[in-house]
């Protein structure tokens, strides 16, 4: 869903991501007017849609344990950003960990389980 | 009530409330009808992070609320932290969310508020929020 608009994915590896940010996506238009700052629920699904390319399967974040936004992130000072991604199977779901920064400094930690949808 | 948009600093196309119906004290009730239209709408249902911005702009609607009452425009909010957030179902496009927002707490900028979303009674989503926001 925001694959290419929001971020563009530049590197790949089995748990480890690098995107850029996109600072033309239109979400800017709105957050907000003159002040472009990215909305934490595309951070949010972003992650989702790197796990889903991870496992080769749809999921669905039926639990977030925690989320927790402790940079803000501007595609104006942030071009790229790191992902880790921890996924664990448990019976028809995955319970992950999952961090956005660059390099060593953490902007945004995910923990939850995801159902897989069908 | 005051127009959405005198309420909060978000502007299209990533406004997810579309009016607020009550506010007291410690309390607000939001509404948002999911068009086809909507950011966060994919295969005729709204995905995860529309329902999260949709909590999340509840509660700044909440807040907005009592700045447009000290006739101050709306203070930019963002999500500090999201704590046992549960998403039963993605609402179908023309689904009607109803939103409840609780305050909790709030010092020093930062408001903890738990938010629960229902459409025709049966739940949505529900969440604990801590929104900081910028003087």
């Amino acid at each position: 869903m925001l694959e290419n608009s929001f971020y563009k994915i530049k590197e790949c590896s089995e748990n480890h991501f690098t995107i850029a940010l996109l600072p033309d996506c239109d979400v800017y238009r709105g957050h907000f007017p003159g002040e472009p700052i990215s909305p934490g629920v595309c951070s949010i699904q972003m992650v989702k849609e790197l796990m889903e390319r991870q496992i080769g399967k749809s999921l669905m974040l039926t639990d977030i344990k925690q989320a927790r936004f402790t940079t803000l992130i501007t595609p104006v000072q942030h071009h790229t950003l790191d992902i880790n991604l921890e996924l664990m199977p448990i019976d028809g779901a995955y319970t992950y960990r999952a961090t956005v920064g660059q390099g060593e400094n953490i902007f945004v930690e995910l923990k939850g389980t995801a159902s897989v949808v069908q | 009530m005051p127009d959405i948009k005198q309420l909060i600093p978000q502007r299209d196309p990533i406004v997810e409330v579309d009016e607020l119906l009550e506010a007291s004290e410690t309390e607000a009730v939001t509404r948002l009808t999911v068009r086809e239209d909507n950011y966060f709408v994919h295969s005729g249902v709204l995905q995860e992070p529309g329902l999260i911005e949709h909590m999340a702009q509840s509660a700044a609607a909440f807040a907005g609320n009592a700045t447009f009452l000290r006739n101050e425009p709306p203070h930019l909010g963002f999500i500090g932290e999201i704590k046992r957030c549960c998403i039963m179902q993605l609402p179908i496009v023309g689904s009607v969310m109803t939103t409840t927002v609780s305050l909790v707490s709030e010092i020093a900028g930062v408001s903890l508020v738990k938010i629960a979303i229902a459409c025709d009674s049966n739940p949505v989503a529900e969440c604990q929020m801590k929104i900081f926001l910028k003087e």
